[in-house]
């Protein structure tokens, strides 16, 4: 084995050592996708409480995102300008987005998604949706 | 150039074309965005073997103008345009180095591609959460880098000869 090859196998298994380490640290995402639930002051319920349990974030541009509850199935229809749109449906648990006229539609084919750190991305939109953890 | 030359690039440039085309043809790698073979790396990587960074920067720039005229938008361009050049820069520099051979060349550009890839959508959707996705998408690029890259070193052994350097 000359020593161009024996370089390329250590940094291939270096790489998958790197990568499988900072797949494990990070839980792929998972474990950063959780919020805590603000707490309710002076035992007071207020209307916009969130509920511990599994949400669709639904941001666009890093605009401020809209937590959508994935045990209420819904519709939105969102706009990036006046003819870019992206329809995100909540349904049985999980959110996907149904329609776009985004070209591609690699937003539509992603499919449905309920695990929390699970993504769906409309690139040509700037829209990001993705499932959190909200925890009491 | 010499006319053998533009011959022999054409011939490539129109082997990464039809090499996108296959590629979207396979449903796997269609849903899962960004999760690509990267077929048409291999005549890229072949072309900077053989002649030079900067034919492979022409081939590899009318490949993606190409593609995307044919059967993307401008989107779709400007994405492969980004995960395309800097991967060819990546390459370039890794080559320039000799510590790997064409396969940890090939594997070093596919994930590169991925890291280009990945920077523009983070930018696009102005959120840093995109970058976890890097991971996985990383594991398949050096997957599918290795394996062109043992494609490109054999394609390269064989040209050598009909093809001496121009």
């Amino acid at each position: 084995m000359n020593k161009q090859t024996r370089n390329t196998l250590i940094l291939a298994l270096a790489l998958l050592l790197l990568l499988a380490g900072a797949w494990a640290i990070t839980g792929g995402g998972a474990d950063s996708a959780q919020i805590q639930a603000p707490e309710a002051s002076d035992g007071a319920t207020a209307p916009t409480e969130l509920l511990p349990g599994l949400y669709a974030s639904v941001e666009q541009h890093g605009q401020e995102p809209l937590l959508l509850p994935l045990w209420e199935d819904t519709v939105i229809l969102l706009h990036d300008t006046e003819e870019a749109f992206n329809i995100v449906c909540v349904q049985d648990g999980t959110v996907f987005v149904a329609d776009a006229n985004c070209g591609d539609l690699t937003c539509v084919k992603m499919g449905a998604m309920q695990t929390r750190g699970d993504f769906i991305a409309c690139l040509p939109h700037g829209l990001f949706v993705y499932v959190v953890e909200v925890t009491a | 150039m010499s006319t053998k030359k533009t011959v022999h690039l054409g011939l490539l440039t129109a082997l990464a074309m039809i090499l996108s085309y296959v590629e979207s043809l396979i449903p796997v790698f269609t849903t899962v965005p960004g999760m690509k073979l990267g077929l048409p790396n291999l005549a890229v990587v072949t072309v900077l073997y053989l002649y030079s960074w900067k034919e492979a920067l022409g081939v590899s720039a009318v490949r993606i103008l190409g593609v995307g005229i044919l059967f993307g938008n401008f989107f779709s361009l400007a994405f492969s345009l980004a995960g395309g050049l800097f991967s060819l820069l990546v390459m370039t520099l890794v080559k320039k180095t000799k510590l790997l051979n064409c396969t940890g060349v090939s594997m070093v550009g596919g994930i590169a591609h991925n890291a280009g890839q990945i920077a523009i959508a983070t930018v696009l959707v102005e959120n840093a959460r995109i970058a976890y996705y890097f991971i996985p998408l990383a594991v398949t690029g050096l997957a599918a880098g290795i394996l062109v890259g043992l494609l490109s070193g054999l394609m390269v052994k064989r040209l050598q000869k009909i093809a001496p350097r121009l």
